[in-house]
């Protein structure tokens, strides 16, 4: 594997839970700027393999780097300093806040929290306060709801929520997003919307890893596929090979025909 | 709406006026001491706004905060012929490392079981002041502690001790509004909210636990200082868990994600509780009914109801959707 | 030794109470500060019954049981079910049970006068000596009917409906509702119960110490850290923690010091809680993210 183009490069991860197998020997290489999915039958290992990644549980062999850095292990609080922001598949918003405050609270490591300056409200705290505002209208604006910055996140949408949590991700100014099922309980509409972001995101130079069920967004959006069953990798290649790829069909639906929505 | 926008520095400037015309109009010596007390306990419950209110950590053990305020400054003074005012810094301390000291075990655990810790913790404190007599005096406690001083007059009426606990209200208050309204009580509430979310972002979800822990220790303290000098005497039956219980109560009646909650919380209850005391054991039973109707019926405390008033208000004016701040 | 055979009829008593903590707060996930006074409720009815109507040891035991569950159900239905219904947070259910606490103990006051009473025991308190141990036949008692009633809970929770019903909506809420079972009436019952096993301990702990008005804050308190220790929720944790805290409590006593017995206590609490967050007995759940 050549690591030099790779933003991020999963070496040999395995992870057991008591008996079970979750991962085994995985290794992925996403190269930068691409859209790189995640995808597999159920109980694949997907998330599992999102929260070794982000360092929520540690993985019993292998590692992870960013840009040739070795990720902390349980250290999930500097991901983001690292340069990885992620959603989660069941929206995980601070609900009872305003929207401009979740976005906000992505910037956490890019502002500091100069306490004597904050009591005393001088210049310095506010001027920090300003920018950190000003920014999160900034990832706002790129998924269109600065308009909506002062409600608060429990009254919206489904959608808009979703909208929310990739605001939140970019105001961590990543290089890495990870994109955990964004398209679950989306209408075709919002849908289209995802892709159009998502392809937004890669060309402003982001690199995105999706995990999805969705093979038609998959397919349309992906440059590489890592196709994961039973915890292990079986396929990856772009969404052509994929798609009539006999072992990931198999994986899917035991039949032989090629990969289709 | 120009009332309600009006400059957050006019409105200051005028409660701080009020504030201090208070004595010249209440003169019963009765009221300002119970005024005092309500000051007091609204230090405490800033502190335990920020802590609970704001980061979400339940603690049931705020009177062991208040009563290491007591006894470290009233036995510096004794001991040590400490002023009160150089108590206050090791007052500081010594409640910041009791903060940091359950905020450590702390950290970890949530619900029922960091109510447990915290309880476990206040009673700890006060069973050492019952038990290590000879420094703490036991369960007779500590009498005459003595008065502060300002410029060498000691502070003894009940007047001066209005302004005494006012300053220091005025103070706690406006530090608590700065922290709450910062990155740092945004932080605080998306640790509420959601802490693996917040987590992920990027805050470092531990210090902040422990650092709400450690203030809402520090503002406990300090109400504990005063307390020493405004009641003269302490002994570990003030500082019982009930006591705990009872600022937490201020809390969430008062509003707990919220400043002035604090304050409205405070003198409530403590006001209540005097108004009450005629009618004995039967104010207790109207006490816990009103605790009880106020927990089902107002669940965002006074402050809550007094936001969304004005939230209903200021949306009647500008026919926009309310959003229901709490 | 003898130490841990003192801690055992004081450990049956907290298990009785510990496990009234737990089932209300696996069934119904409410943490009832209010347990601690009914147990005192317990047993200032098991004393008026007993002592001063005469009626027989069992009977007021029985009868004060059921009192005490038909309060239970009329708080569950007066005040948990509102706040279920407007989805108050976790913490706002404790302090409306709170003050369920606090209206019960001044109406005991009311009632019953601050002075503190005594039940006799209905056996005798002389120690039988075996070997280099002894033990009364009141701690016996206490033991005995402690464990019978912690059975009689357990085939309830095994072989009848109700208590499939509850073991079920405290497993899984929304999958038991969504099954047809009636969880609100699971929630009661859950009240019920835990209240009749503490009126139980109530009485069971009168001849032990005095009974006052007061007494609900102390032990109810003590019965949460043995639940806490079992794992709130966890039925047979509930057990074991009850008799854990008994022995510990009377070791730290006897052992070291009885000023500081209650600190050891709590320290150790602190200490476990540290080291296993969610209980020594309990499994610690892992976050679903």
């Amino acid at each position: 594997m050549n690591t030099s183009s790779s933003m991020l490069h999963i070496n040999d991860i395995s992870k057991w839970f008591g008996g079970l197998q979750a991962l085994s020997n995985v290794s992925i290489s996403v190269t930068a700027s691409t859209v790189h999915g995640i995808i597999g039958p159920n109980g694949a290992g997907k998330t599992t393999l999102f929260n070794v990644i982000t360092g929520m549980i540690s993985p019993d062999q292998g590692s992870v780097l960013l840009k040739g850095k070795l990720l902390p292990r349980q250290k999930p609080h500097k991901l983001v300093s690292m340069g990885i922001a992620r959603t989660f598949q069941n929206i995980r918003l601070f609900n009872n806040m305003t929207i401009l405050e979740n976005v906000m609270i992505g910037q956490h490591v890019h502002t500091p929290t100069p306490v004597f300056s904050i009591i005393l409200n001088t210049e310095f705290a506010r001027i920090w306060e300003k920018k950190a505002r000003e920014e999160a209208l900034i990832a706002l604006a790129f998924v269109g709801l600065e308009a909506k910055a002062a409600e608060i996140v429990k009254n919206l949408s489904y959608g808009q929520q979703r909208l929310v949590e990739f605001a939140r991700a970019i105001a961590a100014k990543p290089k890495l997003i990870l994109l955990d099922e964004p398209a679950a309980g989306m209408n075709p509409t919002e849908k289209a919307n995802l892709l159009q972001f998502v392809s937004t995101l890669r060309e402003s130079g982001y690199t995105i890893i999706l995990i999805e069920h969705d093979m038609k967004l998959v397919m349309n959006i992906c440059d590489t596929i890592s196709v994961l069953d039973h915890g292990k990798k079986i396929a990856e290649g772009n969404p052509e090979d994929i798609r009539i790829h006999p072992e990931v069909i198999r994986a899917y639906l035991g039949k032989r025909e090629p990969l289709n929505d | 709406m120009s009332k309600v926008l009006s400059s957050a520095k006019e409105n200051f400037l005028f409660v701080v006026v009020l504030i201090g015309l208070v004595p010249m109009v209440l003169t019963n010596n009765y009221y300002l001491h119970i005024i005092n007390l309500a000051g007091i306990y609204t230090l405490i419950t800033l502190g335990l706004n920020l802590l609970f209110g704001y980061t979400g950590q339940v603690s049931m053990g705020q009177a062991g905060y208040f009563a290491i305020g007591t006894y470290v400054s009233a036995l510096l003074m004794f001991n040590l012929q400490f002023s009160f005012w150089l108590t206050l810094p090791l007052v500081l301390i010594t409640c910041a490392v009791g903060g940091a000291v359950i905020g450590i075990p702390a950290m970890k655990l949530s619900g029922p079981y960091l109510v447990l810790a915290t309880v476990g913790f206040g009673e700890i404190i006060r069973l050492i002041l019952l038990n290590w007599t000879p420094v703490t005096k036991g369960a007779a406690g500590l009498t005459g502690i003595p008065l502060p001083e300002f410029f060498g007059i000691k502070l003894s009426s009940e007047q001066d001790f209005y302004y005494l606990i006012m300053s220091f209200l005025l103070l706690g208050t406006y530090i608590a509004y700065r922290l709450a309204q910062s990155k740092i009580g945004r932080t605080f509430s998306a640790i509420r909210e959601d802490e693996l979310a917040a987590e992920a972002m990027g805050v470092p979800i531990n210090r902040y636990k422990i650092a709400a822990f450690i203030i809402s220790a520090m503002y406990a303290g300090i109400a504990g200082a005063l307390y020493g000098g405004f009641s003269g005497v302490a002994s570990p039956d003030n500082f019982t868990f009930e006591d705990s219980v009872g600022f937490l109560c201020m809390s969430v009646i008062g509003g707990s994600w919220s400043i002035s909650g604090a304050v409205i919380g405070a003198f409530m209850l403590t006001i209540l509780s005097e108004a009450l005391r005629a009618f004995q054991a039967y104010r207790l039973i109207i006490y816990g009914v009103i605790l009880i109707f106020t927990v089902i019926y107002m669940p965002q405390g006074l402050a809550g109801l007094i936001q969304e008033r004005k939230i209903r208000i200021v949306a009647r004016l500008n026919t926009v959707k309310p959003s229901g701040r709490p | 030794m003898q130490y841990i055979l003192n801690g055992l009829p004081i450990g049956a008593i907290y298990a009785l109470v510990a496990l009234g903590f737990s089932l209300t707060y696996a069934s119904a996930g409410v943490l009832n500060w209010a347990q601690g006074d009914i147990v005192m409720l317990g047993a200032f009815l098991g004393f008026t019954f007993f002592q001063v109507m005469n009626l027989g040891f069992s009977v007021s035991l029985c009868i004060s049981m059921f009192t005490l569950a038909v309060i239970g159900i009329m708080v569950q239905f007066f005040i948990l079910r509102p706040l279920q219904k407007r989805q108050a947070p976790e913490i706002n259910v404790v302090i409306a049970t709170l003050g369920v606490a606090i209206i019960m103990r001044n109406i005991a006051l009311i009632i019953w006068g601050a002075d503190a009473q005594i039940i006799p025991s209905p056996v005798s308190n002389n120690p039988i000596q075996f070997s280099m141990l002894s033990i009364t036949p009141q701690d016996i008692l206490i033991i005995a009917i402690g464990i019978l009633i912690m059975l009689i809970l357990q085939v309830f929770l095994k072989y009848t409906t109700e208590g499939r019903a509850l073991r079920a909506v405290a497993q899984d809420r929304y999958a038991a509702i969504v099954m047809g079972i009636d969880a609100e009436r699971s929630d009661a019952i859950a009240f019920a119960a835990s209240s009749a096993l503490g009126a139980a301990a109530g009485i069971l702990v009168a001849p032990v110490f005095f009974i006052t008005f007061n007494m609900g804050v102390g032990i109810g308190l003590k019965g949460f850290v043995a639940a806490v220790i079992g794992g709130l929720g966890n039925i047979p944790g509930a057990i074991a923690g009850g008799f854990f805290l008994g022995v510990v409590e009377s070791l730290a006593g006897g052992q070291i010091s009885s000023g500081y017995r209650d600190a050891i206590t709590f320290a150790l609490l602190i200490l476990v809680l540290w080291l296993k967050p969610t209980g020594l007995f309990l499994q610690k759940t892992r976050q679903k993210v």
